[in-house]
C-alpha cells in the first residue's frame, strides 16, 4: 500500500518561487542590451555592404576609364554623363542604394627632362657614348597628353548623412604623334 | 529564527554567471564588427595605391615613347661605365618622382633600365614605379609596378 508522508515533502529543499522570479527578471534585463547589440550588428553589416559596393564600383569605373581611348574621355569637373563603357551619374545598385558617380578630368602639364645626344660629331662612339656627347638638360613640355582622373562616389547613409569614397589616377595619350 | 540553507540563492548565482557570459560574447561581437569596418578601409587604400601606381606608369611609358633615343644612349653610357648623369636626368623628372597630398598622402619614384638586347636593333626598357601610400587612419601601402617595353630601332629613311 502506498504511504505518502506529507511532513517529509514540506522539508524538501529546492528553488523557491521568489528566486525564480528574481532570476528571470535579471535575465530579462540582461537581454535588453544584448538584443540591442544584435540590431547594431545588423546595421553595421548593411553599412559595410554599402561601402564595399561603392569601392567595387569605384575600382571598376577607374579600370574602365584607363582602358577607354584617350580622346573619348571627357574633360571637366564633376562630369555625370556616361560614355562608352563608363557609367557616371546616379546609379542604382543591386542593394537598392543609389550612388552618385562624378568624374573630374583635367589635363596635367608634364615636363620630361633629358640630355640630348649629339651623334654627328667625329668623336661620337655609338657603342660607348661619353658624357661629353650629351648636351645640357632640355625639357619636352606636353600640355594635352596626360589627364588627371579623379572619381568620387557618394551615397546617403542613415540620418541623411552623405558618405563618399574617391580615387585618383592618370591616363596618358599613347596615340599622340611623336615629334 | 529560520535557519539559513546553503543552497538558497543558487538560481541568482547561476543567472548572474550566464548573464556575464552573454555580455562577454556581446563585447567580442562588437569588437569583430569594428575590425571588419577597418578592413574596408584597407581595401580602399589598396585599390588607390594600385590605381595611382598604374597612372604614374602610364606617364613613364609616355616619356619612353616620346624620348626613346636619350634613354638608349644614357643607359649605354652608364653600362659602359662612362657616367650616370644622363640616365639620372632622364629618370629624375618631378612628374615621375614626387608626392601627392590628397585625402591620402603618397610618394612615388620611377626608374628606367635597359635590358640586354641586340644592340642597334632592339630596345627593351624596363620601367619600375614604386609607390608608398598612407591613409588618414595611419595604414600604409606599398606598390611596385614593373613594365617592360620592347621596341625596334629604325633609322629615319631606312
Amino acid at each position: 500500500m502506498l504511504n505518502i508522508n506529507h511532513s517529509n515533502t514540506k522539508n524538501r529543499e529546492g528553488i523557491t518561487l521568489p528566486e525564480i522570479i528574481v532570476a528571470t527578471l535579471i535575465l530579462c534585463l540582461a537581454m535588453i542590451p544584448i538584443a540591442g547589440l544584435m540590431g547594431y550588428g545588423g546595421k553595421a553589416t548593411l553599412k559595410d555592404a554599402r561601402r564595399i559596393t561603392a569601392i567595387q564600383m569605384l575600382d571598376k569605373t577607374m579600370r574602365n576609364l584607363l582602358s577607354e581611348p584617350f580622346n573619348e574621355i571627357p574633360r571637366g569637373n564633376n562630369i555625370v554623363k556616361s560614355f562608352n563603357n563608363v557609367s557616371l551619374g546616379d546609379i542604382k545598385a543591386s542593394n537598392g542604394v543609389t550612388y552618385s558617380v562624378k568624374l573630374t578630368s583635367q589635363y596635367v602639364t608634364t615636363n620630361f627632362d633629358y640630355n640630348p645626344v649629339n651623334v654627328h660629331t667625329a668623336t661620337f662612339n655609338e657603342t660607348s657614348p661619353k658624357p661629353a656627347d650629351f648636351g645640357s638638360v632640355e625639357s619636352l613640355t606636353l600640355t594635352d597628353s596626360v589627364l588627371r582622373l579623379s572619381l568620387t562616389i557618394s551615397w546617403i547613409e542613415e540620418k541623411s548623412k552623405e558618405v563618399q569614397v574617391s580615387a585618383l589616377t592618370y591616363r596618358a595619350n599613347f596615340s599622340r604623334r611623336t615629334i | 529564527m529560520k535557519p539559513i540553507n546553503s543552497k538558497s540563492g543558487m538560481a541568482i548565482v547561476l543567472v548572474m554567471t550566464l548573464t556575464m557570459g552573454l555580455l562577454i560574447l556581446g563585447s567580442s561581437y562588437l569588437k569583430s564588427i569594428s575590425q571588419r569596418s577597418n578592413h574596408n578601409t584597407i581595401e580602399l587604400g589598396s585599390i588607390q595605391a594600385d590605381l595611382l601606381a598604374e597612372g604614374i606608369t602610364q606617364i613613364a611609358m609616355l616619356k619612353l615613347k616620346e624620348l626613346p633615343g636619350p634613354l638608349y644612349y644614357a643607359a649605354l653610357c652608364k653600362a659602359k661605365g662612362n657616367g650616370n648623369g644622363p640616365l639620372d636626368t632622364y629618370s629624375g623628372d618631378a612628374v615621375l618622382n614626387g608626392a601627392i597630398k590628397n585625402e591620402f598622402s603618397a610618394k612615388y619614384s620611377t626608374t628606367f633600365t635597359m635590358l640586354p638586347s641586340k644592340l642597334y636593333e632592339d630596345m627593351n626598357a624596363k620601367i619600375t614605379v614604386v609607390l608608398n601610400l598612407s591613409r588618414p587612419d595611419g595604414r600604409d601601402y606599398e606598390r611596385q609596378i614593373e613594365r617592360t617595353v620592347s621596341g625596334e630601332r629604325k633609322l629615319s629613311g631606312k
